[in-house]
């Protein structure tokens, strides 16, 4: 764990003294700012988040793989993997650690954004239940979306390249609920289970449920299953 | 031993030529790799559309095509690169990862399907806002039968985000609902063949039996999904030809609204008129027969058949006028009600000062008043309820039996109420000497279906001696509270009338779905309050910005 920490860390600081940390925070928080205060001043506004939430995945959805495209892809550009992996290091500490770099700065964003329930207390009644499963389900569509992400940039040496394939593959997870109501029953269902859309919308409405747990679980554990793999075919 | 040496005076990166800096790929090979995984998602995406479909023509077939040449130009842009690695010793070991790593998405899908089938719910907004009800979920977990709710929404229409919610609630209860949502204005074939009209229109089908509802309320859907899998609708008729309150029309004095809840709820609401029958007869789909607001009496006939029907177990509801309007005395004594002659008048408790609109608080608790706190009646008459003589004691030691009312008096007038027997409008009223005071009952409940037969403490009665074959009977005392004029101000009246039936009825269906009321969540912000808000959330991606470039311009000093 040591070494996962060591990792840790050192990401977080290459995030925070690059420019890459505070043009993703502004970029987010200032989409979602002019939303929220499109959303405020529209004379019809209630406190309660779902849109919000909704935004804010899809925006992560952009997000997620402009942090992750750098993690591997730019090590393997610039050589430094080879280094890294040449240490005495497991992969899966550095797949974890470079992880969990991208999660902290996830949560970062996420405490941020904080201040719109905040505002929605100060001037009305939010479901703070409703808000609090919301964010869970934010978190963990993010948490998903990095772990994709990470995978992309384990198999590419180009970050641009690596941005581009991550964010192929989460569109495809988030455009696969659109089909699920045109087909049959049965095919719709395994369909909508793929879909991040699909899984995201009872915890942004407050109902906590199992089921996109483990989705949004399983998504993270298997692309960084995959991403071991890739840093282990690149040590082979 | 010299070449070792020079080798290892070389470098580290030209030793090892995995260690040396990768070169940039060239431009053509970049564009390849992405056009190779765009086609990559074109082919999944063309397959996906072609089973939906079943169809290989138009869409689907243009992004197949699409994808099929995105992989090409991969194949092409990349053959150097693509015929090295097959070569290599570490494709085969390629080859090998990929079996684990297909192996480990099978154990992850697999736990998928058990998640999905085996998983923990539960709903933290404050009010169980997206809850269904006890009712609905005892309904739905107790189905047998498939039942296919089949909803038309399109994002226009209103509610559609709170009705899709509610239908997925109704989709995850029960493996046996099966919901599927169109669009109308896309699924212009699924709106042919289901006959669709409106927006919003919900259809609920098990095997050939089918219902329509609009609106997707969950008193609404839990009663369609009773209607289909239960057989026939409860049928309720409403007396005429006697000045009776109308059905069919929207004037304030009609009570329209009743006959179109009960339709709502899946009930099938009929005219009864005996007068046009040569051998009057309450038909015998009859699940409830209503009287409400005679003005004339009844002839003798239309009493007989109506007393026919209550001896065989029969349920009526009915709402009288104050007098000179009938007191259906010749049914209505039959089991103990006695109708009394007058207006009651309250000169405290009344709806906005008018002691002719007594109201009455507090209510018996019974399932009729079940959840209603208050009811105001727009000039009404009064009742008694006889006492049966007491019994034999069912066994020795036990109390001697009180003598007990024939029914339930389900809602009295304040202490300060008098039922005044020579009322006149335009007259001020006063008490007069010998004029029935208050606490006067306004409604009564007549259950002759279960008997109460004296059992001693702890022992339950027999089932067959439970229930009786006699009627229920609900009867109050004003018919104007049930109009569309008093449901403007309130509609306690409709909801006692629902309620009333749904107890006559014994239909389950109608007694506890109450709507959930959203909570009011409006944000109320002046404009200087807006103005500080929208700086507020500027302010913060602004001292975001500050921060990253201190960091910058510090990096670039140090």
């Amino acid at each position: 764990m040591r070494n996962v920490a060591t990792i840790m860390r050192r990401e977080l600081f290459a995030y925070f003294v690059s420019p890459m940390a505070y043009v993703v925070i502004i970029f987010f928080l200032g989409v979602m700012s002019l939303l929220f205060a499109l959303y405020i001043g529209s004379g019809r506004a209630e406190a309660q988040m779902v849109d919000l939430f909704h935004t804010m995945v899809f925006l992560l959805l952009m997000v997620a793989p402009v942090i992750t495209m750098g993690l591997i892809a730019q090590e393997r550009n610039l050589g430094t993997i080879e280094i890294l992996l040449s240490k005495p290091v497991r992969d899966a500490e550095v797949a974890l650690g470079k992880y969990l770099a991208a999660v902290v700065l996830l949560l970062i964003i996420l405490a941020l954004s904080f201040i719109y329930p905040l505002i929605m207390e100060k001037y009305g009644s939010p479901d703070w239940g409703e808000i609090l499963v919301g964010y869970l389900g934010v978190f963990l569509a993010g948490a998903a979306f990095i772990a994709v992400g990470l995978f992309a940039s384990s198999l590419m040496s180009n970050q641009i390249a690596a941005a581009v394939l991550a964010i192929l593959i989460l569109l495809f997870f988030w455009l696969v609920g659109w089909i699920s109501y045109s087909v049959s029953q049965q095919l719709g269902d395994i369909v909508r289970h793929l879909s991040v859309f699909e899984n995201i919308q009872d915890l942004e409405r407050g109902i906590f449920d199992t089921k996109p747990l483990i989705f949004f679980l399983s998504i993270c554990y298997y692309f960084i299953f995959l991403t071991v793999r890739s840093l282990e075919q690149r040590r082979a | 031993m010299r070449p070792e040496k020079e080798e290892a005076r070389q470098p580290a990166t030209e030793r090892d030529p995995r260690l040396r800096k990768a070169e940039p790929l060239p431009t053509s090979v970049l564009a390849g790799i992405i056009a190779g995984l765009a086609g990559l998602v074109l082919i999944v995406v063309g397959l996906l559309w072609w089973a939906i479909s079943k169809k290989l023509v138009g869409a689907p077939l243009v992004v197949l095509i699409l994808g099929v040449v995105g992989t090409g130009v991969y194949i092409y842009t990349n053959r150097d690169r693509l015929r090295i690695f097959w070569g290599q010793r570490g494709s085969r070991e390629s080859t090998n990862a990929t079996i684990f790593a297909l192996l480990v998405l099978g154990i992850v899908v697999l736990v998928n399907i058990i998640g999905a089938r085996h998983h923990y719910r539960y709903d933290f907004t404050q009010n169980k806002q997206y809850s269904l009800s006890e009712q609905t979920l005892k309904i739905l977990r107790s189905l047998d039968k498939p039942v296919q709710i089949t909803a038309f929404l399109s994002p226009d229409y209103y509610g559609t985000y709170e009705i899709r919610s509610r239908l997925r609630e109704y989709d995850i209860a029960s493996p046996k609902t099966i919901v599927t949502i169109y669009d109308p204005k896309t699924n212009l074939d699924k709106v042919k063949e289901f006959e669709v009209r409106y927006d919003g229109t919900i259809i609920i089908q098990c095997g050939d039996k089918k219902e329509e509802v609009t609106g997707g309320s969950e008193e609404q859907l839990t009663s369609a999904i009773l209607a289909v899998t239960k057989g026939e609708k409860t049928k309720v008729y409403f007396l005429s030809g006697h000045g009776e309150r109308r059905l069919d029309t929207m004037a304030e004095d009609s009570i329209a609204d009743i006959k179109e809840n009960l339709q709502n709820q899946q009930y099938d609401v009929k005219e009864l008129v005996l007068l046009q029958q040569k051998e009057p007869q309450v038909p015998a789909d009859c699940s409830a027969l209503c009287i409400i607001g005679p003005m004339q009496p009844l002839a003798a006939k239309e009493i007989a058949a109506i007393n026919k029907y209550l001896d065989q177990g029969g349920e009526l509801f009915v709402a009288l006028e104050v007098p000179p309007a009938p007191d259906l005395h010749e049914i209505l004594g039959r089991f103990g009600i006695k109708v009394l002659n007058g207006v009651v008048l309250d000169p405290v408790s009344n709806l906005w000062g008018n002691m002719g609109v007594p109201m009455v608080v507090n209510p018996e608790p019974h399932d009729i008043t079940a959840g209603q706190q208050s009811f105001f009646f727009p000039g009404a008459r009064a009742f008694e309820l006889e006492s049966e003589e007491p019994t034999e004691p069912m066994y020795p030691g036990s109390p001697p039996p009180q003598p007990r009312k024939k029914g339930i008096e389900l809602l009295m007038s304040s202490e300060s109420a008098w039922l005044d027997t020579n009322f006149k409008p335009g007259v001020q009223p006063k008490k007069d000497p010998g004029e029935k005071s208050g606490p006067l009952c306004l409604a009564v409940a007549v259950d002759q279906k279960k008997s109460e037969p004296q059992m001693p403490p702890g022992m339950e009665p027999p089932v067959e001696e439970q229930q009786g074959k006699g009627p229920r009977i609900v009867v109050v005392g004003d018919s104007d509270f049930l109009t569309q004029a008093v449901r403007d101000i309130s509609p306690v009246g409709i909801v006692f009338a629902l309620k009333s039936i749904a107890w006559l009825t014994k239909d389950e269906k109608l007694v506890s779905i109450p709507p959930k009321e959203p909570t009011d969540r409006r944000l109320v912000l002046s404009g200087a309050q807006l103005k500080l808000v929208i700086i507020l959330v500027f302010l913060l991606p602004v001292l975001v910005l500050v921060a990253g470039v201190t960091v910058w311009v510090m990096r670039r000093g140090g």
